[in-house]
């Protein structure tokens, strides 16, 4: 009885010892409980930014300076993250730009950011151009640089600086000091005469890159943005009929140059990211499949070898995989394989038909066209899986996405109904809600972006 | 130790049957008092007027006959004034009574008057109100009281960074882009230090929107500041928040 009682005085005393560890533990963590917040929702909302005209030393770059505000203005707008203030609503005038804002005045106008530049024109041939950026409500300098350039040269600086803009805010790198190949179209529709042009990307310096009335189509930019290869309907030989040709261009000399002389229907080369192949589709014998060109050896290997047609091929910004079209599945749907052509995989699963896959340069995400329901879409998805399909994008007819260098941003062919339906270059931004008409001088298709200028 | 474990059991059942003692209560049924609802339909009834209409003198046809004289009756007051109808219509078919009965003299009112004021001393004193409204001494019931209608520290944040945290959507991945910030606030909300706690992480990071995420987060909780909205009573509880700022898909 005895030893009864002790064992369970034992225990009790245990008990107790584990009960009140247990007791200090918890009074412990609640007494040093901390409120953990989830925040989820944000703002979405445009940035707004004051641009106020370029300081001027001389009255030669007076108008250089109102130009360019005007621009990046114009540029950061577009870009759907930005809105530019209206200069009326300015109440500091800032006379040098190497002074700190008055914050308080530019609050009251509700900008968080402000930039403020300037122009001196030295040794009388060259622009000296200088820009601060600064956080209205952190009321600190966020970026300043300097360019020097010719005067004629000043669109550029402009597009640089918003570059600047964009990527101190955004993070990622800006898409404005960039140009865009494509094919401007005149003439009827059963009758068309198709150019290869070059313009900025906001539509400014069109001109075009050919002389003469070929048909030309699918012109995309080498990653030096020195070159163009396209295809041309031409007649080769004295005698022989005309047929499409795989061409390079260079856009400094305009010298141009044929790429191997295939005697089979090739169809919409691309550059590979290193710039040392093409990788095109070819025709041979009824059967499409995909082809790389070597451009230094000349040499072609096949990468599939199926019966099916395998068409539209884009390298993955690294260069270690290919994403392609192909109707194997029973129609057209979006696969993905290795450089060497193996491993073949489909992403695409959706309903429709999904065609002219184009690799993202940042890698995350694949752009596409996609019919469905009488319309036709541009759309995005995950590039690793396929997964999180995004469709940006729908009319009677909307084809051929291109990227933006930062992979922020597509243009596109939108084309209108009928017989004299028009056919113009649109752009949309990722999320889909900044959608624009890209200016043209007239009807325009088949864009490219090219990398952002060296 | 000898009795312990007796003396243990007896310290249980003490227990036990205390609380059921305790939990039982002293519940008095009677202050519960059920007060029953009528549902009562007003109806300007008595303001109404006699609808029925007289009915018409019966012509009595003379036949030669002698007709009595009936004493008239004086009618007398409704004993009600939830008078009827029938009532109603007899108390109007009634004459009415000698005006000069109750007759109303201003005169007679105004004497009555003169002399009330005269006799009360104090009538023409501006009186000190001694029934103005008292102190709040008390927190008032519900104010504060953290129920459905209160306002909660995560919501109250979350509101204010709604409209100043700027997430850029269409960055890569920006779904992945997590800020984690401890927030250190004083007693009037404003922030007496931020830290990142997963600076290392978005600096290490090949992702360059992620460090603008960082810096949009902090910009947002800075321009948000100062916090008073948050119940000062409650301070201990939110002196330190951790904040995981993530946008969703």
């Amino acid at each position: 009885m005895m030893k009864i009682s002790l064992l369970w005085g034992q225990i009790i005393k245990k008990i107790c010892a584990l009960l009140f560890v247990a007791l200090s533990i918890f009074a412990s963590t609640t007494a040093f409980a901390e409120l953990e917040i989830d925040i989820t929702k944000g703002t979405v909302d445009p940035i707004p930014v004051a641009i106020p005209d370029f300081l001027s030393t001389h009255p030669q770059t007076d108008q250089i300076a109102k130009d360019m505000a005007q621009v990046i203005a114009e540029d950061l707008e577009r870009s759907g993250l930005f809105a530019p203030i209206d200069q009326a609503a300015y109440i500091e005038k800032q006379t040098d730009i190497n002074y700190q804002p008055r914050f308080s005045d530019w609050r009251l106008i509700n900008a968080k950011v402000l930039l403020s530049g300037s122009i001196v024109l030295t040794s009388g041939t060259r622009l000296q151009v200088e820009f601060r950026l600064w956080d209205i409500y952190g009321m600190k300098q966020l970026d300043g640089l300097r360019f020097a350039t010719t005067p004629d040269n000043w669109r550029r600086i402009a597009h640089k600086v918003s570059d600047s803009i964009y990527k101190r805010l955004t993070g990622e790198s800006g898409y404005f000091d960039s140009r865009i190949v494509y094919i401007s179209e005149s003439g009827p529709k059963t009758m068309r005469v198709k150019k290869l042009a070059i313009m900025d990307q906001d539509g400014a310096n069109p001109q075009f890159l050919l002389a003469g009335a070929d048909l030309v189509i699918t012109p995309r930019f080498s990653p030096s943005a020195q070159k163009i290869t396209y295809l041309s309907w031409e007649r080769h030989r004295r005698g022989e009929p005309k047929r499409s040709q795989v061409y390079q261009l260079d856009i400094e000399s305009g010298q141009r140059e044929l790429l191997g002389d295939f005697p089979d229907i090739t169809i919409s080369p691309r550059y590979s990211p290193d710039g040392k192949k093409l990788i095109f589709s070819m025709v041979k014998k009824g059967n499409t499949d995909i082809y790389v060109f070597d451009l230094h050896s000349r040499s072609t290997q096949r990468l599939t070898t199926n019966q099916a047609i395998d068409i539209s091929p884009s390298f993955s910004p690294d260069g270690k995989k290919i994403v392609f079209n192909s109707n194997r599945g029973g129609k057209p749907q979006i696969y993905i394989m290795g450089a060497n052509g193996k491993n073949v995989k489909r992403v695409s699963f959706g309903e429709g038909r999904y065609t002219a896959p184009n690799w993202s340069p940042r890698g995350d995400l694949i752009a596409f066209t996609k019919s469905d329901g009488g319309k036709f879409h541009i759309g995005v998805m995950n590039a690793k899986d396929g997964r999180g399909e995004r469709i940006l994008t729908s009319s009677y007819l909307d084809e051929g996405p291109t990227w933006s260098p930062n992979g922020r941003v597509i243009l596109f062919t939108r084309e209108t109904r009928g017989l004299h339906g028009k056919v113009a270059i649109w752009s949309v931004d990722l999320t889909g809600r900044n959608l624009r008409k890209v200016p043209t001088p007239g009807p325009a298709s088949d864009p490219a972006w090219s990398p952002i200028l060296p | 130790m000898k009795f312990g474990l007796p003396l243990s059991f007896g310290i249980h059942v003490f227990s036990v049957l205390g609380s059921l003692v305790l939990w039982r209560g002293n519940v008095d049924l009677e202050q519960f008092v059920i007060v029953p609802v009528e549902l009562v339909s007003v109806a300007d009834i008595t303001d109404i007027k006699a609808t029925r209409k007289k009915p018409p003198k019966e012509i009595i046809p003379d036949l030669g006959l002698a007709i009595p004289e009936i004493a008239e009756e004086k009618p007398s007051a409704p004993a009600a004034l939830d008078a009827t109808e029938e009532t109603k219509e007899l108390a109007e078919e009634s004459p009415k009574p000698d005006p000069k009965q109750s007759a109303f003299s201003l005169n007679d009112f105004a004497v009555l008057a003169k002399d009330a004021r005269d006799s009360d001393t104090s009538a023409g004193e501006q009186r000190i109100l001694v029934s103005e409204a008292n102190i709040a001494q008390t927190d008032q019931q519900g104010i504060g009281a953290q129920s459905g209608n209160t306002v909660k520290p995560q919501e109250y944040i979350a509101g204010k960074l709604a409209g100043l945290w700027q997430i850029n959507d269409g960055a890569a991945n920006y779904s992945d882009l997590l800020v984690v910030v401890r927030l250190y606030l004083d007693e009037k909300g404003d922030i007496v230090r931020l830290d990142i706690l997963n600076e290392a992480q978005i600096i290490a990071s090949n992702n360059p929107a992620w460090k603008t995420a960082l810096e949009n987060a902090e910009s947002a909780l800075r321009t948000a500041a100062p916090y008073n909205g948050l119940r000062s009573l409650d301070y201990e509880k939110w002196k330190m928040i951790k904040i995981n700022m993530k946008p969703e898909e």
